[in-house]
């Protein structure tokens, strides 16, 4: 991995490790200014959903404030155009592939500055939801992990704007012990988490599992195998790469990764009886899949001595 | 592979050891690999190239063998048909383990400082290479030279530079 495909996928899990944490406007608000100062743009805007205005906008000089409002409205259309454009045919398009686009090239250049225009998709389980835009002074000379990773944003936003979805699809019956009320909310809690994973990553499957085999839980698509076959594979998968690590001089093995032709699985340590196996396809950005398979895992750890308790684990 | 499955052991002619040894040292040489070991699917060491500690090294291609299994396990319920396995083992070292034919598994280590694609590439190449070799001996050569997991300790000598061009 190149330095700057390495950059690329920092500044994606750094954006996207705030979903969760922050009010989704302000969550919109932060990726927008982070996509902007990464790659330099004048202006970035995200589109999501039908709306036929910007979700949120990074214009940190003002120069969109700062047009009349016959170019400013001028600005904002080409904008939503762009972002119409991108989410009816889900690929990557510039100002130049809109009708008249030499002109707009010389309007943008001539009003922000920005002669370079690029406009990603947002894209989560197969459709464009939504668009990125970016207005560049220069031309960036954008890469495939430049692509992944934004494409990855996709699945963040949608996750991030379903997430009151997600945490009630956890829902269970109400109890009156409050032993048992914790047992569900660390329970919930860890549904949550993987429910999460499983959306950031637009993996296959996400499976938490006892180190020794036995299968805890699972999210995402249905397998042709047994849950608890595969489980009791993984699991002894990893345990002969920690004792190979012992027998080379450490015992700091802490993931674990099987590269197929189209899928690979990759295992993290969650505590010392806990792993954590993620099932994604070829066309996911691996180091960022890594990324957020640890952060879980390190969420996860929160939750080892209440899944103790109950023995979970 | 021509491996012979003698009592389910991996059998191979000491000239086969050579020459996949002569592939291994130039794997080496080109990935900037620490150690790499060729072993069968029971377990048994065929060849390696590299420093290594020898003390523990039946316990290391047993570990080799049953990670393989568990690895092989995994990609069957997949789908696939190639697999590697990559584990970072700490301490600025890192270990990965490539399917080589149906009967034997190349495992590698090396540092944080040697690019995980380069190391995949010259293996890929030198299984490639391995394969061909066990192919193109099948059927050959003289039963007095069987060996069972040989261990192949020379230094290369260059006698295949062609090996790798």
């Amino acid at each position: 991995m190149n330095e700057r495909t390495g950059d690329v996928y920092r500044l994606v899990f750094e954006l996207t490790a705030r979903a969760t944490d922050v009010p989704y406007d302000k969550f919109l608000d932060e990726l927008v200014e982070g996509l902007a100062a990464h790659y330099g743009a004048h202006v970035c805007r995200v589109h999501v959903g039908d709306d036929q205005r910007y979700a949120a906008s990074a214009d940190a000089a003002g120069r969109v404030a700062a047009l009349d409002s016959t170019d400013r409205a001028r600005f904002d259309t080409l904008d939503v155009m762009l972002a119409e454009e991108v989410k009816n045919d889900g690929v990557l398009r510039t100002a130049l592939d809109l009708d008249g686009g030499a002109e707009l090239v010389n309007f943008l250049a001539r009003s922000l500055q920005t002669p370079e225009t690029f406009a990603f998709p947002l894209v989560a389980r197969g459709d464009a939801f939504g668009a990125i835009t970016l207005y560049l002074p220069d031309a960036y000379p954008f890469e495939e992990a430049d692509v992944r990773g934004l494409q990855a944003i996709g699945n963040v936003l949608f996750a991030a704007a379903n997430r009151d979805g997600v945490a009630k699809a956890g829902a269970a019956v109400p109890v009156t012990s409050d032993k048992l009320r914790a047992y569900q909310e660390t329970l919930e809690e860890v549904a949550k988490i993987l429910d999460e994973l499983l959306f950031l990553t637009d993996a296959k499957t996400v499976l938490l599992l006892d180190s020794q085999g036995d299968f805890i839980s699972k999210r995402g698509a249905e397998s042709r195998y047994s849950s608890t076959d595969f489980a009791t594979v993984v699991a002894s998968g990893f345990a002969a790469s920690r004792r190979l690590a012992g027998l080379y001089g450490t015992q700091e093995v802490h993931s674990v990764t099987h590269e197929g032709d189209t899928e690979s699985v990759f295992v993290i340590e969650v505590a010392e009886r806990a792993l954590l196996a993620i099932i994604y396809s070829d066309h996911n950005a691996p180091a960022l899949v890594s990324r957020w398979t640890q952060s879980a895992a390190s969420r996860l750890r929160g939750h080892y001595e209440a899944l103790t308790e109950a023995r979970v684990l | 592979m021509s491996a012979r499955d003698d009592d389910k052991r991996s059998v191979f002619y000491a000239r086969d050891i050579h020459q996949i040894s002569l592939v291994l040292g130039k794997f080496l040489q080109k990935s900037g690999a620490e150690t790499v070991l060729l072993v069968d699917r029971a377990g048994h060491l065929i060849a390696r190239q590299g420093e290594m500690n020898t003390e523990g090294e039946d316990t290391i291609t047993a570990l080799v063998a049953g990670l393989f299994a568990a690895s092989q396990a995994t990609a069957k319920m997949l789908g696939a048909v190639e697999f590697s396995t990559f584990v970072p083992c700490g301490d600025d070292r890192n270990a990965m383990l490539l399917r080589a034919g149906d009967q034997a598994l190349l495992a590698v280590t090396f540092s944080d400082d040697t690019s995980v694609t380069l190391i995949r590439t010259y293996a890929l190449e030198a299984i490639r290479r391995i394969g061909a070799i066990m192919g193109a001996l099948q059927g050959e050569g003289d039963p007095e030279e069987r060996i069972h997991g040989y261990r192949f300790d020379r230094e290369i000598d260059g006698a295949l530079n062609d090996v790798f061009g």
